[in-house]
C-alpha cells in the first residue's frame, strides 16, 4: 500500500471514529455496558434507574445539535419532531419533563464525570477519563 | 377559604423543610400549546360538537366554525427542589356557555419520593382514556381532534385529589402505574345549564412499554350526579314520574332509577400503540358503564394507521360507537327522557399532518360519519328537517403549535 493511501485510510478512520456517537456514564458508575434498548428507555423516561439500582438521569444536547438528531435517530429511530411530540404529551399532562439540555458535549462530559446519576451522549472524540463509554451507536 | 385550598396550603407549608434538605435544582419554566382549527359540517340542520360540553358547532349555528377545536393552553412548571415540583396550567377553549373564559386545568404539587415513585396532590388530569391527559395538545396527537366516537361523552378532563405513580422495569419492559382518587365536576349546556359532578372518584391505570409497543389500560369509577333545573324541577319529567297516577305513566321507582343522583359510573379503557418510526398504529376501546339510568351505557372504539414520509404523515381512522343500553322504554315519560340520547355512529376519517416547522404542524382532515338509525351521534341542536340515521361529512383544516 502506498504511503498516501495509508494516510488517506488513517484520516478516514479518524474522521469516522470522530463521527461516532457514544453513550457515556461517570467512571464512578458501577455499570460497564448499556444495551440500545436500555439507553432508549432512560432517554424516554421509561427507566429511571440503572440495573444496579442507582438513579439514572439523561442529559441532552441543544435542539439545534446534529449529534442530538443523530442519537435519537440511531437509538430510537425518531426524528426531532417525533421526540418533541413525545415530550409534549408528558409535559402538558404534568407527568414528565424532557431531559435537561446542556450547551456542548464538553459540558455533558464534565457533568457526567462528576455525578454517577447522569447519562449523556457525545461524539467519541469528546470522551476523557472521567467518563466511560457504555454504548457505541 | 374552602377545604380544598386549606389542604393545598397545608401541603405547601409542609414542603419547606423537605425542600431545604433535598438537593436543590430549582427553576421556573413557562410553556404553552394551542390549536387554530376551522371546521365545516355538511349537516346543516344540526351542530357538530367535539364533546358534550360544547353548546354550538359547525353545521346549523355556524358555517365555518373556528371555535370548536381551537384553544390555547399556558403552563408554569416550578421545580422547587430535586424532589418537589409544581405544575399550573390554564386552558381557554369553547365552554358550555359558548365563552372562551380560561379554566384552571392543572394545579398540583408533586413529591418524587424515589426515582420510580411519586405522589401528587391538587388538580390533576383525569386519566380516564388512552390520551385523556394530553387530549387538548393537538401537536401531540395524530388527528385534528380525538375520535368523537369515543371521546365525545366524557365531560371531565381534570380531578381534584391526589395520585400515586410508580414505575419499574423488567428487562426491556417498562411498567408504570397510577392510583388516583378525588372528585370532579363540569357544566353542560343541557336545557339551559346543568352541572355534573363525580364524587368518590377512584381509579388506576397501567402502562406497559416494550420497544415500539405501548399498552395502556385504565379504570375509573365515581358517584355521578346530574343537576339540571329543567329536568329536576317540579315541571320536569322526574316530578311527573313521582306524582302522576300510574295510568298516566307515574312510577316513582323509575324516577329513582333514571334520575342521575350519586349513581355508579365507570370508564374502562384499553389502548395500544405501535410506533416503530416509519409508521404507527393506534387503537383504543372504551366502555362507559355503571347503573342503568338516563346516561346510557356505551362502547367506543377506533383504529388509526399512519405512515411517515419525512415531514408528511397521512393517516386513516375507522371508529365506531355502540349503545349498550336500550334507547327506548315502555314507560312514556322515561321514553321521553331517553329520546335524543342515542349516540350510536360509525365513521371513516382520512387526514394529513405536515410538520411544517419545529413547533408548528398543519393538519387537514375529512370525516365521513354515519349516525345509527335512531341516533343523532355527535350532533346537537337538531332543527326541523333533521333526520336521525343519516350520514354527513366534517372537513377541518388547522394548525397545532407549541411555545
Amino acid at each position: 500500500m502506498k504511503p498516501m493511501h495509508v494516510i488517506a485510510c488513517l484520516v478516514f478512520a479518524a474522521a469516522s471514529l470522530g463521527a461516532q456517537t457514544v453513550v457515556i456514564v461517570s467512571a464512578k458508575n458501577p455499570i460497564s455496558k448499556l444495551t440500545k434498548e436500555q439507553a432508549a428507555q432512560i432517554f424516554l423516561g421509561q427507566a429511571r434507574t440503572f440495573i444496579t439500582g442507582g438513579a439514572a438521569e439523561p442529559l441532552d444536547l441543544p435542539e439545534s445539535s446534529d449529534l442530538r438528531k443523530d442519537f435519537y435517530l440511531k437509538a430510537l429511530n425518531k426524528p426531532p419532531a417525533q421526540m418533541k411530540a413525545y415530550w409534549s404529551k408528558l409535559e402538558f399532562s404534568g407527568t414528565g419533563r424532557a431531559p435537561k439540555a446542556l450547551p456542548t458535549a464538553a459540558d455533558i462530559v464534565k457533568l457526567v464525570g462528576e455525578n454517577p446519576r447522569y447519562v449523556g451522549y457525545v461524539d467519541a472524540a469528546s470522551v476523557n477519563t472521567s467518563v466511560k463509554v457504555v454504548l457505541t451507536l | 377559604m374552602s377545604k380544598k385550598s386549606l389542604a393545598l396550603w397545608a401541603i405547601a407549608l409542609n414542603l419547606a423543610p423537605f425542600g431545604a434538605l433535598a438537593q436543590a435544582d430549582p427553576g421556573i419554566r413557562f410553556s404553552g400549546f394551542g390549536s387554530l382549527v376551522a371546521a365545516r359540517s355538511s349537516e346543516r340542520n344540526a351542530d357538530f360538537t367535539l364533546n358534550i360540553v360544547q353548546p354550538k358547532g359547525p353545521g346549523f349555528s355556524r358555517g365555518t366554525d373556528f371555535g370548536s377545536d381551537s384553544r390555547v393552553g399556558l403552563q408554569v412548571d416550578l421545580q422547587m427542589s430535586q424532589r418537589f415540583s409544581a405544575v399550573i396550567q390554564g386552558i381557554s377553549e369553547r365552554r358550555h356557555d359558548d365563552s372562551f373564559n380560561p379554566v384552571l386545568s392543572m394545579a398540583h404539587l408533586k413529591f418524587q419520593a424515589l426515582p420510580g415513585l411519586s405522589l401528587r396532590a391538587g388538580r390533576l388530569p383525569l386519566a380516564a382514556y388512552l390520551i385523556s391527559e394530553y387530549l387538548k395538545v393537538g401537536y401531540a396527537t395524530p388527528w385534528v381532534r380525538p375520535p368523537v366516537d369515543l371521546y365525545h361523552f366524557n365531560p371531565f378532563t381534570y380531578m381534584d385529589g391526589g395520585d400515586l405513580g410508580w414505575q419499574t422495569n423488567a428487562g426491556d419492559l417498562s411498567i408504570s402505574g397510577q392510583f388516583f382518587g378525588g372528585s370532579t365536576s363540569a357544566k353542560l349546556p343541557v336545557t339551559g345549564e346543568a352541572k355534573v359532578t363525580g364524587k368518590n372518584l377512584g381509579g388506576l391505570s397501567l402502562t406497559l412499554a416494550y420497544g415500539a409497543a405501548t399498552f395502556r389500560s385504565s379504570y375509573t369509577r365515581m358517584k355521578f350526579t346530574l343537576d339540571s333545573p329543567a329536568l329536576d324541577g317540579s315541571t320536569g319529567p322526574y316530578a311527573a314520574l313521582r306524582t302522576l297516577p300510574a295510568p298516566f305513566g307515574g312510577d316513582p321507582a323509575l324516577a329513582d332509577q333514571f334520575q342521575v343522583k350519586r349513581h355508579n359510573l365507570t370508564y374502562l379503557s384499553v389502548g395500544f400503540t405501535y410506533d416503530p418510526g416509519g409508521w404507527f398504529l393506534m387503537a383504543e376501546g372504551a366502555r362507559k358503564g355503571g347503573d342503568e339510568d338516563q346516561l346510557l351505557n356505551n362502547t367506543g372504539a377506533y383504529l388509526t394507521w399512519g405512515v411517515r414520509f419525512g415531514a408528511w404523515t397521512p393517516y386513516l381512522t375507522v371508529a365506531r360507537k355502540t349503545m349498550d343500553s336500550p334507547t327506548t322504554h315502555p314507560n312514556p315519560i322515561v321514553n321521553a327522557i331517553l329520546s335524543g340520547s342515542d349516540e350510536a355512529q360509525s365513521s371513516y376519517s382520512g387526514g394529513l399532518r405536515w410538520d411544517m416547522h419545529k413547533n408548528i404542524v398543519m393538519k387537514a382532515q375529512y370525516d365521513r360519519i354515519k349516525n345509527g338509525r335512531t341516533s343523532h351521534g355527535a350532533l346537537i341542536n337538531p332543527q326541523p328537517g333533521f333526520r336521525t340515521g343519516e350520514g354527513y361529512n366534517v372537513t377541518s383544516l388547522g394548525l397545532d403549535f407549541l411555545f
